[in-house]
């Protein structure tokens, strides 16, 4: 780019032109100030020309012309170094006037691709052009430069003035004249100019050609004129074109009227003339002085310093100046001297653009200053040489070589070059602009900006900004930090509508990405300044964004809020803002409890998983409308209804419920007020008229989406009610809330949002819709799914519906407990209902009892009533619809308004965590509504804590068929109950428990203390078998009473209908499998808590807690069973022959299938054999597991065996056959004769048999049972026979 | 670009930071130029400024930690935020230029440097710090080492690229390693 064309060259042509100082007389003055002007601004429009055109023939022989020129005219009084608080005022003042012109605070701020499209030469906008402008100007009339130097004198006097002859001489002696030319900086001997000016309006031309005749006498013909003015007589001129009007925007307007006025008396002749005036006055005046000064410097110059002799005595002479003080301004330099010379001669020439001389000048000189250490002097002269160079458009590196220690040269001056370093860095930053490095402009506006007051550096870093922006490629970021860096200062100086201008350009940069801390900055200063300047509603808008920082500090987010809070109260009325950010609500959390045919007892009832609630129905509830989700196809007559195919159901009266979490993002708590739903409701009427398609309330609820609610509901008649929830949400608290909307007429209701009140002034509001549109996107299947958090229902009309609570309900139990409760069902409405049925899910724990129930105190019931033949009782209900329906009894339909109570009873039968469900269902009386049945879902959470271990170990008696010894061990599990031992009951009337002979009671304690663990024994007896073997056995007993003072107590009858019923269902539920059909026992143990520590109030009953233990198996793993019987005692005379007892065994197959024995005997046992079968048996109770299963096996009696059979020969062998086959069908027995020999008395154990048995698996269908094996071998019970020598 | 550098760094550091209110009122109460903030005469060890942060793709900043041993100010939160975001189209263009990971002193404002270690494939992650010390070596050792923890998140297959790294782990390390090496 050519550097004239640049920005920098058209301001060095505009600035650094020759000086032209004016004298003028008051009269003059007076004159002038008729057309609102004083002298300088009436030639001002004039000074400049554009194409003057003239020769110019400097130190060189070789002429060149001169194309735009201009003169600065100034006072004579103003040429002096300006007052630092005038020109910072002054600055202010552009700055301010800015303000008003370019801050538009209502806009919004640019996005992206507008601040792209501008282009670099829109920019700085005009007002820093003037600023800058201004700012330089500030720097005029230095002394250690020579272009601010007047190259002429313009004397004025007007011709009113008396003796005009020796004003002019006047003029010039006073005191008036500037202190550069009084202290001898500049050379006093100055081109002088005579002006005669003449006021048409106040004398003839004669007078004035008079007087300058007169003058051209005295001052000489060519250095005199006359200049006529104020030739229009009625002062009526309008300017088409006033040519003043461009530059008296800078001035102060206070003075002028207006624009209008101005040269209102100047006829187009007297701008003829004025214009003629100043052209000769340049080219015929000026500029041939100033060529001529610079020949003759450049002589004088030449004759001093050029050459080499002149050179070594410059550096001679400089050198014995050395001795000098160093002051910090270097020595002074008058007029008359070498440097102010070269200076001068430098400056003129740069004036005539004649910039190589000037360069060459300036080189010269700065090797000089530097020598004096004239810092400040040589920084002015390597600023010029920096703008030669760039003049020349030469060498780029030289160019920023200069300006840069220029720069630095006077920074290291100090505050006093301050200004000077300003102005050098602003010239430099254009020069680097010029050369599109605006990378390297910007550091230097930021530069220039840490030296200069607040609101200098404000505009210097918004120009350093726009550099960023104009560099190639844009640099975004830093155009946005330096913009806010300039917001600051602008800040800082007061000039807020500045600062909010910068802050919203910068705003783009910042835009959605996650520098957190700086859109908060950005976002909470803009609100700020907006709320200073009393723009509350974008006050408003900015800061709601910085609402929900839970990353800053407490101090901060006080801060915030409190900012937010003040600008919405004083907007006056309450503001509503869309999608206010506190609290933040959990979108995810939505959850709608609303309630068709499906009711709830409770709230917490909803959030079971609706398949559960399915499965539990399924027999309740009329088949065809059960799974389908939409089942509203299924009956014809809801068919208006069926376009809101979405919509769910919902019934007029009953509330919808809406759970939401909101979150309090910040450490500091806040109050929500007011917080309710945002809903339409459309009666049924309009609804069915505008049968619109969902297209079109789509386009509606986008209209619908965008105002605040406030507006679309200021004319609705609520015919819904809605529930309005306050609360205070602590630092970072987390909370659940429910919102209710009540319809009251038929038709639709859409929930669309909701709305609440912060801090009692600001109203927030949140519409819904975006969550459900993701929804529906997701395919339709999920969105029929997902039905749970639809907005859109169907008001149906009014429809009865029960309520219903077990009451006592325990919480936390211990297993086993047993209890009445009652079910209290309540029908709130007026309609009544038909047909109810109640279903639950775990009726081990759960069932309805009987009407008479009610009516007898728990636990007394239970007792045994001994006069009453209680076995006749019919079993209960339940024993045939065991897991079925209960319909409760018709008497118990429920009219509107009415309630009734029904028995259940509850066993807590297992450990652990229960959640217990109960369905009811029942129809609606009169078939006119819309739905014609309702179910009532109750749930109810259980804890059951472990209370008794009860086990049992039952293992036959070896000397007794049919009998039993059992081991029961019972260990207290609690932590801190203690358990009073009732009953122990066995299931069934063929078993009789009988203590062991020897003690009084089975149990040797009372009451089991925490922890504690007994084990006691007792027998029982197979009273079914025993009869069939031949023993009749009247009276047993089954219940036995655990306690000592059993008079007192009184047995429970286990026959009755909750035990029996319960009892049923362990035997379902309990793991262990029924072992061989009837050869299992169920005991059921009977205790009393004794303390109640757990959380129920004390005043209770004792707690009934039933265990059960079922299907206890009597049998070992053997099928079979046998006892070897005979006579225990012999006497035998051996001398006669051997004795030869017989024995027989009988044998019971207890197992279901058939089996076939062998009966091996044998007299000796081989020692491998021994061996294999213990190894066998260790194996298999290997696997067995479980502490009740540990064998109590004959071990001591095999080593017995072992150490027999180690000794030589039996004492005794066994006649007959050494194995017997015998079949058994299941459930047989036989008898089987044995017959041994024994040779001397003695005392023999004749357990030396095997009993082999087979099952025959093919005989029924079930197989083998997993837990036994197919065939095994078992070995004989020890029995003891002895034999005595008969007395001879 | 590069002579510009040079031409600060050949000069004095530029007088007292002028960012916020605060800064200027200290500057008039004639607290001016290279003396450090009054913070540093509480306490006696040189007290350093530190401000780490890692920025994943589209400028977003995924991991800050100030790691630095002078008291935190209120507002230094949102100016080191400021200078590190604004450094960002300094590393877009010096990126491109030199194959080096380490870019030592890229950025500066007023006396805080920006130093920057981008991650390979340059675009995805760039490791920035900004710090007031002159300790160049440790600095980049504790670039390496950070880049080193970084690539364990990156394995982590619950650790989503691009997200923010909310690892308490992965934060202590971060921290031990500037007190160790800056």
């Amino acid at each position: 780019m050519d550097p004239i064309n640049s920005v920098l060259g058209k301001l060095l042509l505009e600035e650094i032109t020759p000086v032209v100082m004016v004298l003028s007389t008051p009269l003059a003055e007076q004159a002038c100030a008729k057309n609102g002007l004083n002298f300088v601004d009436m030639l001002l429009p004039f000074s400049v020309f554009n194409k003057i055109d003239v020769p110019v023939r400097t130190a060189s022989d070789q002429p060149y012309r001169l194309q735009m020129f201009k003169l600065r005219l100034v006072y004579a009084s103003d040429i002096h170094q300006q007052n630092y608080e005038a020109t910072v005022e002054r600055l202010k003042q552009v700055v301010s006037d800015a303000s008003v012109k370019t801050s538009d605070l209502q806009s919004d701020p640019p996005q992206l691709e507008d601040t792209l499209r501008i282009s670099a030469s829109d920019y700085p906008p005009l007002w820093i052009q003037t600023f800058n402008k201004e700012l330089l100007r500030t720097m005029s009339f230095s002394e250690h430069e020579a272009f601010d130097h007047p190259v002429a004198c313009l004397l004025v006097v007007s011709s009113k003035d008396e003796q005009p002859i020796n004003k002019f001489v006047d003029l010039f002696n006073t005191d008036q004249l500037p202190s550069l030319l009084n202290e001898g900086v500049m050379d006093p001997k100055i081109l002088k100019h005579y002006l005669l000016l003449h006021d048409t309006q106040d004398g003839t031309a004669e007078k004035a050609a008079n007087i300058l005749a007169e003058m051209r006498s005295t001052f000489g013909s060519n250095d005199c004129k006359l200049l006529c003015i104020n030739s229009s007589q009625d002062g009526l001129v309008e300017w088409q074109n006033n040519p003043w009007a461009p530059y008296l925007t800078f001035k102060k307007k206070a003075n002028s009227p207006s624009t209008h006025d101005v040269g209102c008396y100047l006829s187009m002749d007297d701008l003829n003339e004025i214009k003629d005036f100043m052209q000769d006055l340049t080219s015929k005046h000026v500029i041939p002085h100033m060529e001529q000064k610079i020949r003759i410097l450049n002589q004088q110059v030449s004759a001093t310093r050029k050459g080499f002799r002149n050179q070594i005595k410059n550096l001679w002479w400089r050198k014995g100046k050395e001795d000098s003080p160093d002051t910090l301004h270097g020595p002074m330099y008058t007029f008359s001297s070498t440097e102010s010379q070269i200076r001068v001669l430098g400056d003129y020439a740069f004036m005539l653009r004649d910039y190589e001389l000037a360069l060459s000048n300036y080189r010269l000189l700065s090797t000089d200053y530097k020598l004096d250490k004239s810092w400040k002097r040589f920084a002015g002269v390597q600023e010029m040489m920096g703008l030669s160079y760039f003049m020349l458009d030469q060498s780029r590196k030289e160019s920023e070589y200069c300006m840069e220690s220029a720069f630095n040269t006077y920074l290291k001056i100090g505050s006093s070059a301050q200004r000077n370093a300003t102005r050098c860095g602003l010239w430099w930053a254009e020069m680097l602009k010029a050369r599109e490095q605006f990378k390297e402009a910007a550091g230097i506006y930021f530069r220039i900006s840490s030296e200069e007051p607040s609101l200098h550096a404000a505009v210097m870093l918004e120009q350093a900004s726009y550099c960023y922006l104009f560099s190639n490629p844009p640099m975004l970021r830093k155009y946005g930090f330096h913009l806010v860096l300039a917001g600051n200062r602008y800040y800082i100086s007061d000039q807020r509508q500045h600062a909010i201008r910068t802050y919203k350009n910068a705003l783009f940069v910042y835009k959605g990405n996650g520098w957190n801390y700086i859109s908060d900055h950005v976002h909470f200063n803009i609100g700020r300044w907006y709320a200073f300047l009393g723009v509350f509603d974008v006050a408003v808008k900015h800061m709601q964004g910085v609402l929900a920082c839970s990353h800053q500090s407490l101090i901060t987010q006080n801060l915030f809020l409190n900012d937010f809070l003040h600008a919405a109260q004083n907007m006056g009325k309450t503001f509503e803002v869309n999608e206010l950010q506190l609290p933040v609500i959990d979108m995810s959390s939505l959850r709608v409890i609303y309630e068709d045919h499906r009711t709830y007892a409770s709230s917490a009832d909803v959030h079971v998983n609706e398949n559960m609630w399915q499965s539990l129905e399924e027999e309740l509830v009329p088949s065809m409308s059960t799974f389908k989700p939409n089942w509203l196809e299924s009956q014809p007559k809801f068919s208006p209804l069926k376009k809101y195919n979405n919509s769910s159901l919902c019934v007029v009266g009953e509330p919808i419920k809406l759970g939401l979490e909101f979150k309090n993002p910040l450490q500091i708590s806040i109050s929500l007020s007011d917080i309710s739903l945002i809903c339409k409701l459309s009666p049924r009427s309009e609804a069915t008229d505008s049968d619109r398609c969902p297209a079109d309330a789509g386009l509606q609820d986008d209209a619908e989406f965008t105002m605040p609610p406030s507006c679309s509901d200021a004319n609705v008649d609520f015919p819904y009610r809605l529930s309005e929830v306050g609360l205070v949400l602590g630092g970072g608290e987390v909370k659940r809330i429910q919102l209710g909307v009540t319809p009251e007429v038929e038709g639709v209701l859409r929930i669309i949002g909701v709305r609440w009140t912060l801090s009692d002034s600001v109203a927030g509001y949140r519409y819904f819709r975006v969550d459900t549109k993701k929804k529906y996107k997701q395919g339709k299947r999920i969105s029929m799914q997902s039905s749970s958090n639809n907005l859109n229902f169907v008001v149906i009309k009014g429809l009865p519906k029960l309520e219903a609570c077990i009451h006592n309900m325990p919480k936390k139990t211990y297993a086993g407990d047993l209890q009445l409760l009652k079910l209290e069902v309540k029908n709130q409405t007026n309609y009544s209902v038909k047909n109810v049925k109640m279903k639950i899910s775990h009726p081990r724990f759960l069932i309805p009892g009987s009407l008479e129930d009610l009516n007898t105190d728990f636990p007394w019931n239970l007792e045994k009533r001994t006069t009453s033949e209680s076995k006749d009782v019919p079993e209960c209900t339940m024993e045939k619809s065991r897991s079925a329906v209960f319909c409760f009894p018709k008497a118990a339909l429920t009219e509107g308004g009415t309630s009734f109570t029904w028995p259940l009873w509850f066993h807590s039968g297992l450990t652990g965590n229960i959640s217990l469900y109960i369905s009811i269902y029942y129809e609606v009386d009169g078939s006119c509504s819309d739905l014609s049945y309702r179910t009532l879902r109750m749930q109810y959470d259980i804890e059951v804590l472990p209370s008794l271990d009860v086990s049992l170990l039952i293992s036959p008696c070896p000397s007794r068929l049919q009998e039993f010894l059992v081991r029961m061990d019972i260990m207290n599990r609690t932590m801190s109950e203690s358990f009073y031992l009732h009953q122990l009951s066995s299931i069934g009337s063929q078993w009789e428990i009988s203590s062991l002979p020897g003690f009084i009671s089975i149990c040797p304690l009372e009451v089991l203390l925490a922890g504690q663990k007994i084990s006691c024994f007792f027998k029982l007896k197979d009273c079914q078998k025993s009869s069939g073997y031949g023993n009749k056995h009247i009276g047993h007993s089954n219940d036995v009473l655990l306690s000592s003072d059993g008079n007192t107590e009184t047995l429970i009858d286990i026959s009755q209908s909750p035990v029996v019923d319960f009892h049923h269902f362990e035997i379902l539920n309990q793991e262990k499998a029924p072992q061989g059909g009837s050869a299992a026992v169920d005991f059921i143990l009977f205790s009393k808590v004794q303390a109640i520590n757990l959380e129920e109030e004390p005043g209770r009953t004792p707690k009934l807690l039933s265990n059960h233990v079922c299907n206890c198996s009597i049998t070992s793993k053997t099928p079979i069973w046998w006892l070897m019987d005979g006579p225990r005692t012999i006497t035998h005379d051996f001398l006669t022959s051997f004795c030869e007892p017989s024995l027989t065994m009988t044998i019971h197959n207890c197992s279901k299938a058939d089996v076939s024995v062998r009966i091996a005997t044998f007299d000796f046992v081989s020692e491998t054999r021994q061996s294999t079968e213990t190894a066998q048996f260790s194996d298999s109770s290997g696997y067995e597991g479980g502490w009740n299963d540990i064998k109590l096996s004959s071990d001591p009696q095999r080593n017995g065996l072992k150490k027999q059979s180690s000794e030589s020969t039996p004492p005794f062998v066994w006649c007959a056959s050494s194995s017997t086959r015998v079949k058994l069908t299941k459930g047989c027995t036989t008898e089987v004769p044995l017959r041994i020999c024994i040779f001397s008395p003695g005392t023999y154990d004749l357990s030396q048999y095997e009993l082999h048995w087979n099952e025959d698996s093919s005989d029924e269908g079930s197989g083998p049972e997993p837990n036994r094996l197919p065939s095994g071998m078992v070995r004989g019970h020890p029995f003891y026979i002895t034999v005595l020598q008969s007395p001879i | 670009m590069v002579s510009q550098q040079d031409a600060i760094s050949n000069e004095p550091p530029l007088q007292g930071e002028r960012f916020s209110p605060i800064n200027k009122t200290k500057r008039l109460s004639g607290n001016r130029g290279r003396t450090p903030p009054t913070t540093t005469s509480v306490v006696p060890v040189m007290a350093t400024t530190a401000c780490f942060i890692i920025v994943s793709r589209n400028d977003i900043p995924i991991y800050e930690a100030e790691v630095g041993s002078a008291i935190k100010k209120e507002e230094a939160a949102h100016q080191h935020q400021f200078i590190l975001h604004a450094a960002l189209d300094i590393v877009q263009d010096l990126v491109w230029t030199t194959s080096a990971m380490f870019l030592k002193a890229m950025d500066r404002f007023n006396d805080l440097v920006v130093s920057v270690y981008v991650t390979a494939g340059h675009i995805l992650h760039i490791l920035m710090l900004l710090h007031d010390s002159r300790n160049e070596d440790g600095i980049k050792s504790f670039f390496q080492e950070v880049h080193e923890l970084y690539i364990k998140i990156l394995l982590n297959p619950l650790y989503l690229p691009g997200s923010r790294i909310t690892s308490s782990h992965f934060d202590t390390k971060v921290r031990a390693l500037a007190r160790k090496y800056l």
